[in-house]
């Protein structure tokens, strides 16, 4: 329930960051704070408390925007699910796994977007840039993020990789 | 039994969650096309919560902008003349409401002259919040069903169009912009009547697609709504061509336009408290607003 509750609430300032900052700073620069806390808590709140956290974290998202309800609940629920598959298989506590894994994310994501609520069109160069932006931003903003709910959750030591073999073996543990 | 049930309880609550919200974006979007939007219970409460939400969320923004310019402002008369600070001050400041004052006088002017030319009550209301997604742009107005407002609705300032309601609660509604990649209206350049589609795509730009290769859009053109699409009234202002693709190859040719309303600096709007014909079928039967044809007279613009 702790868990939940932080997640919740480090989102809700995120948002507030974002919204107070976003008058002023070109469009996608500013990372989605929904989507990093959804890849957060699925590095580090596994389970169904993890889940309910994730769901919740879209609901939130989906409050404050003008696309259909649910559309960021789902996204931030798939986003949990890929990072707990993406945490088995490609070691995503380390940086040099994460951030290329976010960036990747962000862009499903937007795909998402564009294919259940009429996002932004992908036949527009106008748009490449604006996301290739915000993905940058996001991946850039993820190992910050990552430590900080790891450690307001207090939840510092995830499992380890059933899959030992398909770790990358590339600088120090975020954890 | 139970161990199986322990085994599969996140993926099965993975599926309900994930099926509970496509559900929900299903029936929002058809909430929206069919008109019942502003009936939805959860819509309704959500956007009525979210109102004072996004106004704390612009609140920072505002506060700053504000301090700075009377920090700037008070700078100049301090380094003019100490003596005199405060007089010049508050000298200034009258003054600054004063030219406000114009600045509103002309605005309604304006309005009280869109109001005439287009025979529709026009309802003011304050934006109060903006889209925290980059990939939607809309705003939230302070006024909703209970001051008429409801989706489908024009919403416009003394420059030009910004968009439509697309939702409304008792006490706030949300405007879809332009800017929207979901936003098209059917528009007409002014000066040489070419007719095609303005389109949003998130951007801060608009497109406007035409059809005939021959026709002559130029820049520096205004286009104008053309009152075809059912939406809008007839010759509200768009936007000023600032490039002209020239494709020979494509069908379809397109214009970059700069919007005529700047949608960075929205503050106070005006709802139309109107519904264009094709709006006014598509909400029919939900009986929450006169129709088009008893908001305006007839042979009224867009009528």
């Amino acid at each position: 329930m702790r868990a939940i509750a932080t997640a919740w609430l480090l989102t809700a300032m995120g948002i507030w960051l974002v919204g107070a900052a976003s008058p002023w700073v070109p469009r996608g620069v500013l990372p989605d704070p929904a989507l990093l806390a959804a890849v957060a808590l699925g590095l580090h709140v596994p389970g169904l408390r993890g889940l309910i956290a994730a769901w919740g974290v879209g609901w939130q998202e989906d409050f404050l925007s003008g696309g259909p309800l649910g559309l960021f609940a789902l996204l931030q629920l798939l986003a949990w699910t890929a990072t707990r598959l993406g945490e088995r298989q490609l070691a995503l506590a380390r940086a040099v796994a994460l951030v290329p894994f976010t960036a990747v994310l962000t862009v499903a994501q937007v795909g998402l977007v564009t294919m259940l609520a009429s996002g932004p069109r992908f036949d527009d160069p106008r748009t490449v840039p604006v996301l290739v932006l915000h993905a940058i931003a996001n991946a850039l903003a993820i190992p910050f993020a990552s430590r900080l709910l790891a450690a307001a959750v207090g939840r510092t030591d995830s499992p380890d990789a059933s899959r030992g073999g398909l770790r990358f073996d590339a600088g120090t543990p975020l954890r | 039994m139970r161990e199986l049930f322990e085994r599969l309880r996140v993926p099965l609550l993975l599926v309900v969650l994930a099926t509970l919200s496509l559900v929900v974006v299903a029936s929002d979007r058809r909430a929206m096309t069919s008109g019942a939007h502003q009936h939805g219970f959860l819509p309704g409460v959500l956007i009525e919560i979210a109102a004072p939400v996004e106004k704390l969320l612009s609140l920072p923004a505002e506060l700053t902008r504000s301090g700075w310019g009377r920090y700037v402002a008070l700078q100049g008369v301090r380094d003019e003349n100490e003596r005199l600070a405060a007089r010049v001050a508050a000298l200034e400041e009258e003054n600054l409401q004063f030219r406000e004052a114009l600045v509103e006088s002309g605005r309604l002017q304006r309005i009280a002259e869109m109001r005439t030319d287009f025979e529709a009550p026009m309802r003011p209301a304050q934006v109060v919040g903006q889209d925290v997604s980059p990939w939607f742009r809309s705003v939230l107005v302070d006024r909703g069903g209970s001051d008429g407002v409801r989706s489908g609705m024009p919403v416009v300032t003394e420059t030009g169009v910004v968009g439509l309601v697309t939702a409304s609660s008792p006490h706030a509604g949300r405007t879809m912009l332009l800017l929207d990649a979901q936003s098209a209206v059917d528009a007409l350049v002014q000066r040489s009547r070419a007719r095609g589609i303005v389109r949003g795509d998130g951007s801060d730009r608009l497109s406007f697609e035409f059809f005939v290769r021959g026709d002559d859009v130029q820049v520096g053109d205004v286009v104008i709504t053309s009152g075809f699409g059912g939406v809008y009234p007839k010759g509200l202002r768009i936007g000023e061509v600032i490039d002209v693709q020239a494709d020979g190859e494509r069908l379809l040719q397109r214009a970059l336009l700069r919007p005529a309303v700047d949608f960075g600096r929205l503050e106070q709007v005006f709802v139309m408290l109107w519904r264009g014909p094709t709006l006014d079928l598509l909400y029919e039967g939900e009986g929450d607003t006169p129709s088009h044809a008893e908001a305006l007279p007839p042979g009224a613009p867009g009528s």
